[in-house]
Protein backbone atom coordinates (compact mmCIF):
# COMPACT_ATOMS: atom_id res chain seq x y z
CA UNK A 1 0.00 0.00 0.00
CA UNK A 2 3.24 2.57 0.70
CA UNK A 3 4.41 1.74 -2.63
CA UNK A 4 0.87 2.59 -4.23
CA UNK A 5 0.45 6.50 -2.52
CA UNK A 6 4.33 7.19 -2.92
CA UNK A 7 3.52 6.43 -6.97
CA UNK A 8 6.35 3.75 -7.28
CA UNK A 9 3.93 1.15 -7.52
CA UNK A 10 3.03 -1.05 -10.39
CA UNK A 11 -0.33 -0.14 -12.05
CA UNK A 12 -2.69 -3.06 -12.45
CA UNK A 13 -5.00 -2.86 -15.24
CA UNK A 14 -7.17 -4.89 -15.18
CA UNK A 15 -9.33 -6.53 -17.81
CA UNK A 16 -13.26 -6.30 -16.35
CA UNK A 17 -14.41 -8.16 -19.62
CA UNK A 18 -13.91 -8.41 -23.06
CA UNK A 19 -12.96 -5.30 -24.19
CA UNK A 20 -13.20 -2.88 -20.63
CA UNK A 21 -10.44 -1.61 -18.59
CA UNK A 22 -10.79 -1.15 -15.42
CA UNK A 23 -7.77 0.99 -13.35
CA UNK A 24 -8.77 2.02 -9.84
CA UNK A 25 -5.99 4.75 -8.93
CA UNK A 26 -5.34 5.19 -5.33
CA UNK A 27 -2.90 7.91 -3.30
CA UNK A 28 -1.57 10.68 -5.56
CA UNK A 29 -1.33 11.32 -9.20
CA UNK A 30 2.22 12.88 -10.25
CA UNK A 31 3.90 13.39 -13.38
CA UNK A 32 5.63 10.29 -12.95
CA UNK A 33 3.37 8.07 -11.78
CA UNK A 34 1.26 9.34 -14.54
CA UNK A 35 3.51 8.98 -17.17
CA UNK A 36 3.15 5.14 -16.07
CA UNK A 37 -0.03 4.63 -15.57
CA UNK A 38 -0.61 6.31 -19.39
CA UNK A 39 2.27 3.57 -21.01
CA UNK A 40 0.27 1.02 -18.82
CA UNK A 41 -2.83 1.45 -20.29
CA UNK A 42 -1.98 2.32 -23.75
CA UNK A 43 0.19 -0.99 -23.51
CA UNK A 44 -3.04 -2.69 -22.34
CA UNK A 45 -5.54 -1.09 -24.65
CA UNK A 46 -3.28 -2.54 -27.85
CA UNK A 47 -2.98 -6.40 -26.18
CA UNK A 48 -6.35 -6.42 -25.45
CA UNK A 49 -8.14 -4.13 -28.17
CA UNK A 50 -9.75 -2.64 -25.66
CA UNK A 51 -12.58 0.07 -26.39
CA UNK A 52 -13.23 1.33 -22.90
CA UNK A 53 -11.24 2.47 -20.26
CA UNK A 54 -12.78 2.74 -16.54
CA UNK A 55 -10.71 4.90 -14.79
CA UNK A 56 -11.78 5.02 -11.19
CA UNK A 57 -10.36 7.96 -8.78
CA UNK A 58 -12.49 7.62 -5.84
CA UNK A 59 -9.17 6.63 -3.95
CA UNK A 60 -7.24 10.01 -5.71
CA UNK A 61 -6.74 12.18 -2.58
CA UNK A 62 -6.35 15.42 -3.52
CA UNK A 63 -7.66 16.58 -7.42
CA UNK A 64 -5.74 19.77 -8.67
CA UNK A 65 -5.33 21.29 -12.09
CA UNK A 66 -1.71 19.06 -12.41
CA UNK A 67 -3.63 16.35 -11.56
CA UNK A 68 -6.48 16.93 -14.00
CA UNK A 69 -4.20 18.08 -16.91
CA UNK A 70 -2.66 14.44 -15.93
CA UNK A 71 -6.12 12.92 -16.25
CA UNK A 72 -6.65 14.90 -19.14
CA UNK A 73 -3.37 13.21 -21.25
CA UNK A 74 -4.17 9.92 -20.39
CA UNK A 75 -8.01 10.14 -21.91
CA UNK A 76 -6.54 12.23 -25.39
CA UNK A 77 -3.51 9.13 -25.44
CA UNK A 78 -6.14 6.39 -25.20
CA UNK A 79 -8.47 8.26 -27.56
CA UNK A 80 -5.86 8.62 -30.01
CA UNK A 81 -4.67 4.67 -30.02
CA UNK A 82 -8.92 4.09 -29.98
CA UNK A 83 -10.09 3.56 -26.84
CA UNK A 84 -12.68 5.78 -24.80
CA UNK A 85 -11.80 6.88 -21.48
CA UNK A 86 -14.34 7.26 -18.32
CA UNK A 87 -13.26 9.00 -15.58
CA UNK A 88 -15.60 7.89 -12.04
CA UNK A 89 -15.09 8.28 -8.53
CA UNK A 90 -15.84 12.02 -9.46
CA UNK A 91 -16.45 13.26 -5.59
CA UNK A 92 -18.73 16.30 -5.40
CA UNK A 93 -15.86 18.09 -3.58
CA UNK A 94 -13.68 17.12 -6.49
CA UNK A 95 -16.36 18.61 -9.05
CA UNK A 96 -16.29 21.71 -7.41
CA UNK A 97 -12.60 21.97 -6.98
CA UNK A 98 -12.57 21.16 -11.08
CA UNK A 99 -15.50 24.04 -11.84
CA UNK A 100 -13.49 26.33 -9.46
CA UNK A 101 -9.99 25.92 -10.86
CA UNK A 102 -11.88 26.34 -14.46
CA UNK A 103 -10.68 23.12 -15.78
CA UNK A 104 -12.59 21.99 -18.74
CA UNK A 105 -12.49 17.93 -19.17
CA UNK A 106 -13.28 18.89 -22.78
CA UNK A 107 -14.76 15.45 -24.13
CA UNK A 108 -13.76 13.30 -21.38
CA UNK A 109 -16.67 11.27 -19.84
CA UNK A 110 -17.26 11.39 -16.27
CA UNK A 111 -19.19 9.19 -14.03
CA UNK A 112 -20.01 9.61 -10.19
CA UNK A 113 -19.57 6.40 -9.35
CA UNK A 114 -17.96 3.21 -10.60
CA UNK A 115 -21.22 1.25 -11.19
CA UNK A 116 -22.45 4.23 -13.72
CA UNK A 117 -19.16 4.02 -15.44
CA UNK A 118 -19.19 0.36 -15.80
CA UNK A 119 -22.80 0.35 -17.20
CA UNK A 120 -21.98 3.44 -19.74
CA UNK A 121 -19.15 0.70 -20.62
CA UNK A 122 -20.95 -2.07 -21.29
CA UNK A 123 -23.29 0.17 -23.35
CA UNK A 124 -20.55 1.63 -25.48
CA UNK A 125 -19.03 -2.37 -25.84
CA UNK A 126 -22.75 -3.67 -27.26
CA UNK A 127 -23.69 -5.26 -23.71
CA UNK A 128 -26.65 -5.10 -21.91
CA UNK A 129 -26.65 -6.01 -18.13
CA UNK A 130 -30.01 -7.56 -17.04
CA UNK A 131 -31.45 -8.78 -13.73
CA UNK A 132 -32.76 -11.93 -13.49
CA UNK A 133 -35.29 -13.14 -12.03
CA UNK B 1 -5.19 1.65 -50.51
CA UNK B 2 -8.28 -0.83 -51.11
CA UNK B 3 -12.14 -0.90 -50.81
CA UNK B 4 -14.06 -3.64 -49.33
CA UNK B 5 -17.66 -3.48 -47.77
CA UNK B 6 -17.67 -0.02 -49.69
CA UNK B 7 -15.20 1.04 -46.81
CA UNK B 8 -12.27 2.84 -48.51
CA UNK B 9 -9.23 1.47 -46.47
CA UNK B 10 -5.94 4.06 -46.77
CA UNK B 11 -2.46 3.74 -45.38
CA UNK B 12 -0.57 6.42 -44.25
CA UNK B 13 3.38 6.14 -45.06
CA UNK B 14 6.18 6.29 -42.29
CA UNK B 15 7.42 9.64 -43.11
CA UNK B 16 4.51 11.82 -44.02
CA UNK B 17 5.06 14.40 -46.57
CA UNK B 18 3.01 17.11 -47.87
CA UNK B 19 3.07 15.36 -51.15
CA UNK B 20 2.26 12.25 -49.16
CA UNK B 21 -0.81 14.41 -47.81
CA UNK B 22 -2.04 15.65 -51.02
CA UNK B 23 -1.85 12.02 -52.34
CA UNK B 24 -4.03 10.97 -49.49
CA UNK B 25 -6.85 13.84 -50.15
CA UNK B 26 -6.99 13.36 -53.97
CA UNK B 27 -7.37 9.27 -53.50
CA UNK B 28 -10.29 9.70 -50.67
CA UNK B 29 -12.03 12.10 -52.95
CA UNK B 30 -11.49 10.29 -56.64
CA UNK B 31 -13.01 7.72 -54.94
CA UNK B 32 -15.68 9.35 -52.91
CA UNK B 33 -16.83 11.49 -55.44
CA UNK B 34 -18.05 8.73 -57.47
CA UNK B 35 -20.98 7.60 -55.04
CA UNK B 36 -21.24 4.07 -52.76
CA UNK B 37 -18.63 4.49 -49.98
CA UNK B 38 -19.72 4.14 -46.85
CA UNK B 39 -16.46 5.47 -44.84
CA UNK B 40 -12.77 5.60 -45.05
CA UNK B 41 -10.74 3.62 -42.27
CA UNK B 42 -7.27 5.54 -42.17
CA UNK B 43 -4.46 3.03 -40.51
CA UNK B 44 -1.79 4.78 -39.16
CA UNK B 45 0.32 2.18 -38.13
CA UNK B 46 3.26 2.67 -40.23
CA UNK B 47 3.80 6.29 -38.49
CA UNK B 48 6.81 5.80 -36.33
CA UNK B 49 7.05 9.09 -34.96
CA UNK B 50 4.89 12.72 -35.71
CA UNK B 51 4.40 16.12 -34.80
CA UNK B 52 2.01 18.02 -34.47
CA UNK B 53 1.44 19.31 -37.84
CA UNK B 54 1.73 16.04 -39.70
CA UNK B 55 -1.13 14.84 -37.26
CA UNK B 56 -3.37 17.88 -37.84
CA UNK B 57 -2.74 16.87 -41.38
CA UNK B 58 -4.18 13.43 -41.50
CA UNK B 59 -6.33 13.61 -39.29
CA UNK B 60 -7.89 17.04 -41.67
CA UNK B 61 -9.08 13.79 -43.81
CA UNK B 62 -12.09 13.45 -41.86
CA UNK B 63 -13.16 16.52 -42.66
CA UNK B 64 -12.47 15.85 -46.43
CA UNK B 65 -14.69 12.90 -45.66
CA UNK B 66 -17.49 14.80 -44.00
CA UNK B 67 -17.75 17.19 -47.19
CA UNK B 68 -19.20 13.57 -48.80
CA UNK B 69 -20.93 12.46 -46.09
CA UNK B 70 -18.80 9.93 -44.94
CA UNK B 71 -16.92 8.87 -41.82
CA UNK B 72 -13.58 8.25 -41.09
CA UNK B 73 -11.75 6.35 -38.67
CA UNK B 74 -7.87 6.49 -37.93
CA UNK B 75 -6.93 2.88 -36.40
CA UNK B 76 -3.34 1.69 -35.48
CA UNK B 77 -2.05 4.67 -34.18
CA UNK B 78 1.53 3.88 -32.01
CA UNK B 79 1.24 3.91 -28.28
CA UNK B 80 4.63 5.57 -28.62
CA UNK B 81 2.78 8.22 -31.36
CA UNK B 82 -0.07 8.95 -29.10
CA UNK B 83 2.11 9.85 -25.81
CA UNK B 84 4.36 11.81 -28.03
CA UNK B 85 1.49 13.65 -29.69
CA UNK B 86 -0.23 14.44 -26.28
CA UNK B 87 3.04 15.58 -24.48
CA UNK B 88 3.05 18.30 -27.88
CA UNK B 89 -0.99 19.04 -26.33
CA UNK B 90 -1.98 17.77 -29.11
CA UNK B 91 -5.63 17.37 -28.96
CA UNK B 92 -7.28 14.57 -31.11
CA UNK B 93 -10.98 16.60 -30.85
CA UNK B 94 -13.77 14.74 -32.20
CA UNK B 95 -12.26 12.23 -34.80
CA UNK B 96 -13.09 8.51 -34.30
CA UNK B 97 -10.50 5.86 -33.35
CA UNK B 98 -9.84 2.03 -33.41
CA UNK B 99 -7.38 0.03 -32.23
CA UNK B 100 -7.15 -2.45 -35.13
CA UNK B 101 -8.71 -1.94 -39.03
CA UNK B 102 -10.77 -4.59 -38.29
CA UNK B 103 -12.82 -2.37 -35.29
CA UNK B 104 -12.34 0.36 -37.47
CA UNK B 105 -14.62 -1.02 -39.88
CA UNK B 106 -17.14 -2.70 -37.20
CA UNK B 107 -16.88 1.06 -36.61
CA UNK B 108 -18.23 2.13 -39.62
CA UNK B 109 -20.73 -0.71 -40.00
CA UNK B 110 -22.30 0.49 -36.90
CA UNK B 111 -22.09 3.99 -36.17
CA UNK B 112 -24.61 3.65 -33.24
CA UNK B 113 -22.19 2.81 -31.09
CA UNK B 114 -21.08 5.92 -29.34
CA UNK B 115 -20.22 5.85 -25.76
CA UNK B 116 -20.66 9.35 -25.23
CA UNK B 117 -24.32 9.65 -26.16
CA UNK B 118 -25.29 6.42 -24.19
Amino acid sequence: MNNITNGSSATPVNELWDGILLLSVFGTIDSARSKEMMETMLAKVVQTSAKVIVLDILGVAVVDSAVANHLLKIGRATRLIGADTIISGISPEVAVTLVELGIDLEATITTATLSDALRLAFDGTGYTIEQSK
Amino acid sequence: MYANRNILVLTVPADITSTDIAHLYDEISSVAATGGLQGVVVDCSKILAADTIQARRVFRVAKLARIYRLSAVFCCIREGVATALVELDFKPGDVQTATTVDQAMQQLERPDVNLAAS
